[in-house]
């Protein structure tokens, strides 16, 4: 350990931990991140194996050059490049050209008036204008303000926003596929093609996300990567916190949270050591949070209830990495090179009505009838994550977690890839012995707070959502706890590399400790 | 004005030694890595089940024998190094084993089940070492700490003449200086056990025992290892060193970019003046500028892909260059899962190869040994598998989930080989055909020392010199050690006579260094970046610092009973 005493001890230096604990060091505060693996960055995780850059986790970012630490730290000096396909998805089908959605909705509307219909490229325009606008004046900069409750927060729109908070209201009311097929009149394929922006990310049409539909299907088209792999990002923020003086003590496992008083006097770590801190940020789950870092007695009851009752995500990912000889060249693309170099293939599955019943397979704890996934070729537009002319292949589809993956993820990979084949057929593998094959049961081994496979470490469902997440008394980071704070994914605004629960964390902390915040 | 004071070409873990030392001193300093992350040699991955942590290059550290480990302050940027009370084991298929220790005199207690006579020579050669430790640290330090001077091993020499005169051995210094590994060990010990157990030692830290000389002074280092010189694994793997360079660099203002590789190196008037990077990079085709360059890149890149031939005006220095042998120094690994410790067939004679964390098996007897030396150097894959061994979990548990190890098995062979059983191969190339026989072959072999091993498996990740390669291209043919350990490649003519003036990294080009493929060579002591960082601050006017004192295992000497051991074992 490299010290003994600390002003804020922030545990778990994932994408929150470390833009947490930026923030802090910036001030001035003694600042160290505990983190239980070998390496930081959490969900930043990228393999460089035989000069190939494999992301097994994060991939796309939402928010990237939103994030106010982007701006804030001045990433895009420290390597921070984010890289926007013009293509940003293709939905490959059989009997049907591809649906192409390009980062400019000009483009796409011109496309599928071209390919589909005049109406649905009108359709198109309509939809992409309002969810544009729903994010940008609403849903977006949400995301970096302290979570109000839901009674608080709905007349605020109203009054702030006028007639667009009431449409956004209306939307909210909505499920994903009503909003498309009844607000702007969608039918597949297009509609299954945008269903999925949002399907993707593991949510059903019926969890009541509405409210988050817009700002999906808004930012998966305007979704990056990070050159080099989503690792750089991590890295960079790595070394603001070491600039700023603040310390990242890799292999440290914290077990408890201690209290003298009452009030937070530090960590205790596996090995046994105790570290002081009257101050503790916590990004991981509630169940670690509040039932294994806490006595019971040490927390209000309906807390704790709370925390026994957290649901993991209903369905988690299986993932294979591997090197190709070539990028792929799917059916049906004559004439639509685009499709070959969209940042997300999405392939598969014949329809909507085929996502849904594999989502209900998967909730059932079924495998899926056909693997229905999406694929990256990142080296398409980072040549620096392949090698050379071979590339670096990615598959991502929803699983489900109750499988027996020690045994049949071989067969299942197969299967996935033969799928991927008969879209792509020439699909081929460079290195098949040393393919990286990654079933939701590995999220789990890699990252303790990511249960289950859950990756947003808990379900998006209304009452772990907004406000409620994950719990009314520390959806705004503090808790009941006097010094003990909650800053990471399964507090508001929720995963996904936004970055909203370490900037609102940090933001929060300063204001509490009476540091001055030397960010906007 | 130029960019910065020093441009350090590949954030390797030398090129990060070098960097971190002259930001410390006050230079302006950029290392630019051409991978996402720095530490290409110094490694640990997940590439099978997560939790299980793989050390894909250097696995055994020697990084607690240097300066930088107090210079820099490695401890305190969160590197510890972890270690087992037996150090390195070799069992024999007739069920005996030969054992280094942490103390030798556990060391002395296996080798007198051997040979009284070694284990009284052991004894004896200890008894000469111990009372001069410090002139001995002292000659060693200027052998991988300082450039290459006829002087350091002239005093080398000598004391390996008054070394063997104790010993009653008719062996000069001189003659020693010429000898091979084979040859010394006949000339010291009666076991053929103990003799192979060396020379396997002896090669994987570095120094082939065929070759005059390299052999012989690494029969002595090897000797010595484990007891006297620190080889370690570190908590949380070999990443960690690479951890710990980085903060320190980081903390001292040093700037590192990475995916940033560089084409050219631009050279004017005759001098190294700055860099333009590669179109791949974050910074596509972006001039940068600065007083002094280091190359951490190996020789053959540096000179022929990054300056050109045309401004190398001694054209026999480029043929010289270009024939730089690389291939003599790979190895082609397999990495295991393990629910379990492996159960070492040999247990029963000495249970210290049960503590051993790394260790060798196959090659028999020295005659043996021999042979797959000569294998090498032939460019061909030796038939039979004698393979160096790590369970590094054993030191260190943090490398995979609790109650399960990981282990590896490399064997050396040649980076472009030509002939393996007869059959004839197209280098490079043909390890994609051959790797999972190969990766079998090695299964079989560990199997046989270690019954039940098989069945401990549950993951297996390969790992040829083609995948060491594309993971670092400068590490041509798989090479880990900046260029073959080779008598012409060796000392004061690394990497090729010509290339370094006047010292051990400043080269024929003003401005221009190297702390690759100079003098040491690989395996971590970071003595190339160190020797680097000692001129170009000499040259800068800022080597003299407070802070700037240590010497070889200095560190070590003071803090090697502070190196936790056993930390996985079970009692």
């Amino acid at each position: 350990m490299k010290s003994t005493e600390y002003d804020v001890i922030i545990i778990g230096a994932g994408p929150n931990g470390l833009i947490c604990g930026a923030y802090l060091a910036r001030t001035g505060l003694k600042v160290a991140l505990m983190e239980r693996r070998h390496e930081t960055g959490g969900g930043l995780d990228t393999l460089e194996l035989a000069g190939f850059k494999y992301n097994p986790h994060a991939i796309y970012h939402m928010m990237g050059e939103y994030m106010p630490p982007y701006r804030d730290f001045n990433l895009a000096e420290r390597g921070v490049k984010y890289i926007y396909p013009d293509a940003q998805a293709a939905y490959i089908g059989k009997g049907h050209k591809p649906v192409m959605l390009y980062l400019d909705p000009k483009k796409t509307a011109q496309y599928l008036s071209a390919s589909f219909s005049k109406e649905d490229g009108d359709r198109y325009t309509r939809m992409y204008s309002e969810f544009k606008e729903l994010s940008e004046s609403i849903v977006m900069p949400l995301t970096y303000i302290p979570a109000l409750p839901a009674m608080e927060q709905v007349p605020a729109f109203a009054i702030e926003h006028g007639e667009l908070g009431e449409r956004f209201n209306e939307i909210s009311e909505m499920t994903p596929l009503e909003i498309l097929e009844k607000r702007y009149g969608f039918s597949d394929p297009i509609k299954a093609a945008l269903y999925n922006l949002f399907a993707m990310w593991g949510h059903s049409n019926y969890d009541g996300l509405g409210f988050l539909f817009p700002l999906y299907v808004y930012r998966m088209l305007n979704a990056a990567l990070v050159s080099g792999g989503s690792h750089r990002l991590s890295s960079a923020l790595h070394k603001v916190i070491i600039e700023a003086g603040g310390d990242i003590c890799d292999l440290s496992d914290v077990t408890k949270v201690l209290l003298t008083g009452g009030k937070v006097s530090g960590v205790r770590l596996s090995d046994g050591a105790e570290v002081k801190a009257k101050t503790v940020a916590s990004t991981v789950d509630p169940k670690q949070n509040f039932l294994e870092f806490f006595e019971e007695s040490q927390l209000p009851a309906d807390l704790v209830q709370c925390a026994r009752r957290w649901e993991w995500e209903k369905v988690s990912y299986f993932g294979i990495h591997l090197s190709l000889r070539s990028a792929p060249r799917y059916i049906g693309t004559e004439g639509v090179d685009d499709a070959n170099r969209a940042l997300m293939t999405h392939l598969g599955v014949g329809d909507t009505e085929e996502i849904l019943s594999n989502y209900q397979d998967m909730e059932d704890g079924k495998l899926p009838g056909c693997p229905h996934g999406h694929t990256t070729i990142a080296s398409l537009f980072d040549p620096i994550q392949g090698y050379g002319t071979y590339h670096t292949g990615r598959w991502e589809s929803l699983a489900p977690f109750d499988q027996d993956w020690d045994l049949i993820k071989g067969d299942y990979a197969k299967q996935c890839l033969d799928t991927w084949k008969q879209y792509a057929p020439n699909l081929d593998p460079l290195d098949p012995m040393n393919t990286l094959i990654y079933p939701p049961t590995y999220i789990e081994k890699k990252f303790k707070n990511m249960v289950r496979g859950s990756i947003k470490q808990g379900s998006y469902m209304t009452l772990q959502m907004g406000y409620n997440r994950p719990h009314d008394s520390c959806s705004r980071h503090y808790t009941p706890i006097e010094g003990f704070y909650v800053c990471g994914a399964s507090t508001y605004p929720g995963g996904m590399v936004i970055g909203g629960p370490g900037y609102l964390g940090a933001k929060i902390i300063a204001e509490d400790l009476g540091v001055k915040k030397n960010w906007k | 004005m130029p960019d910065y004071d020093v441009i350090v070409i590949g954030g390797g873990i030398n090129g990060l030694c070098c960097s971190a030392y002259l930001g410390k001193a006050g230079l302006k300093t950029l290392v630019l890595e051409a991978r996402g992350e720095c530490g290409a040699h110094c490694d640990t991955s997940e590439p099978g089940i997560p939790g299980f942590l793989y050390n894909l290059h250097a696995t055994m550290l020697a990084t607690g024998f240097g300066p930088p480990m107090q210079d820099l302050e490695l401890e305190k940027y969160g590197l510890e190094l972890r270690n087992t009370s037996y150090v390195w084991g070799k069992p024999f298929l007739d069920g005996t084993n030969a054992l280094i220790a942490s103390n030798p005199y556990d060391t002395m207690e296996n080798w007198g089940k051997h040979s009284k006579q070694d284990r009284a020579l052991l004894e004896n050669a200890l008894e000469f070492l111990y009372p001069q430790m410090l002139d001995f640290t002292d000659i060693v330090h200027r052998f991988m700490y300082t450039a290459p001077t006829a002087e350091t091993m002239r005093d080398f020499s000598d004391f390996m003449g008054r070394f063997f005169q104790h010993l009653g051995k008719n062996v000069t210094g001189e003659q020693f200086m010429k000898m091979n590994g084979f040859e010394v060990m006949d000339a010291m010990f009666e076991s053929d056990h103990i003799k192979t157990m060396v020379q396997a030692m002896e090669w994987i830290i570095g120094f082939p025992p065929i070759h005059p000389q390299i052999g012989a002074i690494g029969s002595l280092l090897g000797l010595l290892s484990g007891s006297f010189f620190p080889l370690t694994t570190a908590k949380g793997g070999s990443h960690a060193v690479t951890h710990a360079l980085i903060q320190a660099n980081v903390a001292s203002g040093v700037k590192i970019m990475s995916c940033c590789p560089v084409k050219t190196i631009i050279m004017k008037n005759g001098e190294a003046q700055g860099v333009v990077l590669h179109e791949d990079a974050i910074y596509p085709n972006q001039e940068i500028t600065a007083k002094k360059i280091v190359s951490n890149i190996t020789v053959v890149p540096t000179f022929i892909d990054l300056i050109g031939e045309e401004h190398i005006s001694d054209k026999d220095l480029v043929k010289r260059i270009k024939n730089f042998n690389y291939h003599e120094q790979t190895i082609f690994t397999v990495h295991y899962a393990l629910d379990g410790p492996p159960k070492w067939r040999t247990a029963d004679y000495d249970e210290g190869i049960m503590r051993s964390w790394m260790g060798y098996f196959g090659g028999e007897t020295t005659a043996e040994m021999r042979k797959y030396s000569q294998a090498i150097i032939d460019q061909e894959i030796y038939p039979e598998i004698y393979a160096n061994w790590y369970l590094p979990t054993l030191a260190d548990p943090t490398q995979a989930p609790a109650g399960c190890h990981v282990t590896q098995a490399w064997i050396d062979i040649p980076g472009e080989p030509l002939k393996w059983k007869h059959g004839r191969l197209g280098g490079k190339n043909s390890f994609m055909d051959i790797k999972n026989v190969l990766a079998d072959q090695i299964t079989d072999a560990y199997e046989r020392y270690a019954p039940g091993f098989k069945k401990q498996i549950l993951n297996r990740y390969i790992y040829s010199p083609l995948e060491q390669e594309r993971n670092n291209p400068s590490a041509i043919q798989g090479c880990w050690a900046g260029g073959s350990v080779i008598p012409e490649q060796f000392y004061d003519k690394r990497p090729v006579p010509g290339v370094c003036v006047g010292g051990g990294s400043r080269t024929f080009l003003k401005n221009l260094y190297l702390s690759n493929s100079i003098h040491p060579f690989g395996i971590t002591p970071l003595g190339s970046g160190y020797i680097a960082a000692c001129e170009v601050a000499e040259d800068m006017g800022v080597r003299e610092q407070e802070w700037w004192t240590s010497k070889a295992t200095h560190w070590y000497l003071e803090n090697a009973a502070n190196i936790p051991l056993d930390l996985g074992v079970r009692r």
